[in-house]
């Protein structure tokens, strides 16, 4: 539905997105995920045509956005920044949805605003969860194909964050909308989420289903007689995450089962395998770098 | 219907529906012609992704253990056909054999064991008059 190919963006002589391709399908979740500062919110806003890319190509349901750019009355942004909507009414901002967005159901936002008993005051009043219950409801009573949320869940209490994920993915059950979402959040994204991209540096370091990714890396601890084997130490794919007495926490990259009966001729005398979350995937591979720049 | 889905596990959460499912209804706490809620609102009710549901009723229709009617929704068949896999069939056997052989070295006595057996299939044996296609 949605292509990204070899996005490049140049932001004052930096280059901030280095060749970014990956493609978005109806119906499902994707989790855009990096450390601050890698380019997730350029991404989102070049998409939604907020930015210009400095060479590539988004295309639509294979119309290029920057050549037909009435296409993007098909998506909606969602900023992480609810500040603009302070001076208006939900109903005004609604209004002003109508005009942009011919496919909003009204009727619809209504009844989203009574389920989350959302008053129609100025927004000004708003807590911060409810100007971000309101930015989501606004996205998806467009009835768009695309919504792209940035950070939607930031600073939102444990019951609000639910809400939002909920009727997240009961839209996506439903009308089969697409969504993108950028989150630090990763045990939220992990569950909900069909695929993840991980973004390092402005480079896309990887684009996974949750299950292939986890299935590529395993986490185990083993302990062996003496030191870790020096055969062990020589392959490539595994990585010593930690040694705590003589118990080694490995991670094995990649060729598990071949891996896996290499560490097993070594007679460990324990070697388990240890549940990896995206957390960890999240840690392991982007960890070891300096903090953002 | 009340699953704990464990997002730590090692097992995906789609084989987590499917086994509980499978387990439930052998508590006799779904019951026969019972509806499962549908893909929405299982995905809304446990906060995960709706394709993941999909995936995991996909698997239990395979098995025979539900049944979807178009318009209607999922539902536990009135009478269960179960489709004996014989893959799976074999490796139950040889799980067995090795669960016997881990209970004689921890010490457990014959008598244990089947008493033990004989609890379990008294909590879940409900499947015995399911017939066999």
């Amino acid at each position: 539905m949605l292509n990204v190919r070899n996005i490049n963006k140049t932001i004052e002589d930096k280059k901030v997105l280095h060749d970014i391709s990956f493609s978005l399908t109806a119906g499902t979740i994707t989790g855009l995920i990096g450390r601050n500062g890698t380019g997730k919110t350029t991404i989102l806003k070049t998409i939604a045509g907020i930015l210009d890319p400095t060479s590539g190509d988004i295309t639509f349901n294979n119309l290029s956005i920057q050549k037909h750019p009435s296409e993007k009355v098909n998506f909606v942004y969602v900023s992480d920044s609810t500040q603009f909507l302070n001076s208006y009414t939900p109903n005004e901002i609604a209004k002003l949805y109508i005009s942009i967005y011919p496919t909003f159901d009204f009727e619809l936002f209504k009844s989203l605003m009574s389920r989350f008993q959302l008053p129609l005051k100025k927004i000004r009043s708003y807590s911060k969860g409810m100007k971000a219950q309101l930015a989501i409801i606004l996205a998806f009573s467009s009835r768009v194909s695309l919504v792209l949320l940035d950070e939607p869940t930031n600073g939102l209490d444990p019951i609000v964050k639910r809400q939002i994920l909920q009727f997240i993915v009961e839209e996506v059950a439903v009308h089969n909308v697409a969504v993108l979402i950028s989150t630090h959040h990763l045990n939220e994204i992990e569950q909900i989420a069909d695929q993840v991209i991980l973004l390092r540096d402005g480079k896309v370091d990887l684009v996974a289903s949750i299950e292939d990714a986890k299935e590529r890396y395993v986490k185990v601890q083993a302990v062996f007689k003496n030191e870790l084997p020096e055969r062990l130490t020589l392959q490539e794919n595994i990585t010593v995450l930690g040694k705590i007495g003589r118990v080694y926490t490995l991670l094995i990259n990649d060729s598990i089962s071949q891996t896996y009966a290499l560490i097993e001729a070594e007679h460990p005398l324990l070697l388990e395998e240890i549940p990896m979350t995206l957390e960890d995937i999240f840690v392991i591979l982007l960890g070891g770098d300096d903090y953002v720049s | 219907m009340l699953l704990e889905l464990n997002p730590r596990s090692s097992t995906p959460i789609w084989e987590q529906i499917v086994n509980q499912v499978k387990e439930l209804l052998l508590k006799n706490i779904l019951l026969p012609g019972e509806k499962l809620p549908s893909v929405r609102e299982l995905s809304s009710l446990l906060v995960i992704n709706p394709n993941t549901v999909s995936k995991a009723y996909q698997e239990l229709e395979r098995q025979g253990v539900i049944e979807t009617l178009r318009g209607r929704g999922t539902f536990i068949p009135a009478s269960l056909s179960l489709k004996p896999d014989e893959a799976k069939l074999a490796a139950v056997r040889q799980t067995l054999k090795q669960l016997i052989i881990d209970a004689s070295y921890l010490g457990m006595t014959k008598e244990e064991f089947l008493k033990l057996t004989h609890d379990y299939l008294e909590e879940f044996g409900g499947l015995t008059d399911a017939k066999r296609t």
